[in-house]
């Protein structure tokens, strides 16, 4: 296991916007998880290959890729994460498709209250941390049973440090992909 | 003498006129006589013959003048029916330039909604970080003032002449430490609510315009209204006092934003005929012994002259200066009070004041409450004279 907890990522291409989310947290919930905040998308799931994250909090609308096709990358990445959307452009087909198809944990709308963000981003760190439980329950479990191969076991240990370390890209000609 | 007789005379009683007349008997007077007979039967039959030509064409004459009048009375029927039809094109052509009229506008509608969701989002983002900051902002200077509480403290336990203490306490009056920690809050709370009202704009704005034209739903119109009133706000507030009386209404099956486009309409109206200051009493309220609710717009305004009364839902029937207004606006709210099997009217007086009322049934007729076609302005016009 990691032994620093896992994180949560914002991402916003409006810089103003993280900092005052960062602010937020920092001061509402000081003793609370690490904050990290990337307001190019490409950099964040560039980072997601590096530490693990309990949430992600994404805008809609940016200018690299939108929120929806961000979300849905990030989740081939860290599919345990739980994903939160946070967005001005309450359209009601974005909504659909974010449920739809990144199975969004929560849905909130700018200009946002700052009570009810702070409450909900501890209930899902909260709810993540839970899932991170029964998930080890299990594992445990396997083990136990004599289900799991030490190779198997030694797989997740490090999927769970290096997201995505133990998947390998292969290229149509047979050439392995490199992420820098 | 008719040389005729002259003739018959010569032939039956000598050449010579000058002879002697046979003697009476002869049978020369007899040929006489009856020559003289056959000529007066002889005009007889001319005669019977001449007359029977007469009416013979007479009686043709007669068919011909008849055949005429009816040649006449179809084309006169031909003319009126040209006539009809011309007029019938005429009315279809002003229905489908109202028709045009209604689309481009509520083409427009839908542009300034997408417009508006687009502006949202964009205001959004800072009015969300701005908010967010204030209350930051907030927290921080509250510590800040809980530390300068406790050098307050700490200079008032040193002694009077510590030159620290004095140092503290003439920058306390320097910095005026006293008004800073009256009007931080003040200001805190000003700049909130700046923001809040600039969130609540976007909202109705985008609320207003959504465009989700033609759904009819089960809804309360009175919020709604508030909505619409403060967007009209701006407009209303420097020539008007607003007074609502909104009454409690059941649940209406209608569309949202058509009729608050309706009530930004008849406010829009309402602060244009007050000159200088004026009351709009706004008013709802629920007719349960017709089914309905009514919506009451007053104004102490200039009122409407009766010639221009039978003509404020006429499309482009406007008595604003160019350019303020189009004159859609109450034919527009016409078509969709129709729309809704509603109806409006008005009360006028000149110098005193004009009284709208939109009166809406609860229910829709059931054929009709969903998908139907808007009702085209030319007969909301038409319909609105009788108002």
């Amino acid at each position: 296991m990691n032994n620093r907890p896992p994180r949560i990522l914002l991402v916003d291409d409006e810089p103003a916007v993280l900092s005052a989310l960062a602010r937020l947290l920092h001061r509402q919930l000081p003793a609370g998880p690490e904050v990290e905040t990337f307001t190019s998308p490409r950099a964040a799931l560039a980072r997601a290959w590096e530490v693990p994250f309990a949430l992600v909090v994404s805008d809609y609308r940016m200018a690299e890729m939108d929120g929806i096709a961000f979300l849905k990358e990030f989740a081939e990445i860290q599919p345990h994460a739980l994903r939160l959307m946070l967005s001005g452009a309450a359209d009601f087909d974005v909504l659909v498709s974010a449920v739809n198809a990144v199975g969004l944990h929560r849905y909130l709308i700018k200009p946002w209250d700052d009570e009810e963000v702070c409450s909900v981003l501890q209930g899902a760190y909260a709810e993540f941390g839970r899932q991170e439980a029964d998930r080890q329950l299990a594992l445990e479990r396997q083990r136990q049973l004599g289900q799991l191969s030490p190779e198997e076991i030694e797989r997740r240990r490090l999927e769970a440090e290096e997201p995505g370390i133990t998947r390998v890209n292969w290229g149509p000609d047979g050439a392995i992909h490199l992420d820098d | 003498m008719h040389p005729l007789l002259e003739r018959q005379i010569r032939r039956h009683l000598g050449e010579h006129p000058d002879t002697l007349l046979p003697p009476p008997g002869d049978a020369a007077w007899e040929h006489l006589f009856n020559a003289i007979g056959e000529s007066y039967e002889q005009l007889d039959r001319d005669l019977l013959l001449r007359e029977q030509a007469l009416n013979l064409t007479s009686e043709e004459l007669n068919r011909r003048n008849d055949d005429l009048r009816r040649e006449l009375a179809e084309r006169t029927e031909t003319e009126e029916a040209l006539q009809r039809e011309k007029g019938e094109q005429a009315a279809l052509i002003t229905r489908l330039e109202d028709a045009k009229r209604q689309l481009l506008y509520s083409e427009k509608m839908a542009s300034i909604g997408q417009l508006a969701a687009g502006v949202a989002h964009e205001i959004n983002n800072p009015v969300g970080f701005v908010q967010s900051n204030i209350n930051t902002l907030a927290g921080y200077v509250e510590d800040l003032f809980a530390l300068t509480d406790l050098l307050e403290e700490v200079a008032a336990g040193l002694p009077d002449d510590s030159p620290l203490g004095r140092k503290i306490r003439e920058s306390c009056e320097r910095y005026d430490l006293e008004f800073l920690r009256e009007d931080v809050p003040k200001l805190l709370s000003e700049s909130r609510d700046g923001v809040s009202r600039v969130r609540k704009i976007v909202q109705d704005l985008r609320d207003f315009s959504h465009p989700d034209e033609g759904k009819f739903a089960w809804i309360d119109l009175n919020p709604g209204i508030v909505s619409t009133l403060n967007i009209v706000n701006n407009e209303l507030k420097y020539k008007a006092e607003v007074i609502t009386e909104l009454g409690e209404l059941p649940l209406i099956e209608a569309n949202q934003n058509q009729l608050n486009q309706v009530f930004l309409n008849l406010l829009v109206n309402a602060a244009h005929a007050i000159k200088d200051k004026g009351v709009i009493n706004v008013a709802t309220r629920h007719l349960p012994e017709s089914g309905e609710v009514c919506i009451s717009i007053a104004d102490t305004g200039a009122g409407i002259p009766p010639e221009n009364l039978k003509r404020i839902f006429d499309p482009f029937f406007t008595t604003k200066p160019v350019g303020k207004g189009t004159g859609l606006g109450l034919s527009l709210s016409y078509g969709i009070v129709q729309k809704h099997h509603g109806r409006i009217e008005v009360d006028s007086q000149e110098r005193a004041g004009t009284l709208f009322q939109v009166f809406l049934p609860i229910h829709q007729p059931a054929a009709s409450a969903a998908g139907e076609e808007a009702a085209p302005a030319a007969e909301a016009s038409a319909a609105g004279q009788q108002a």
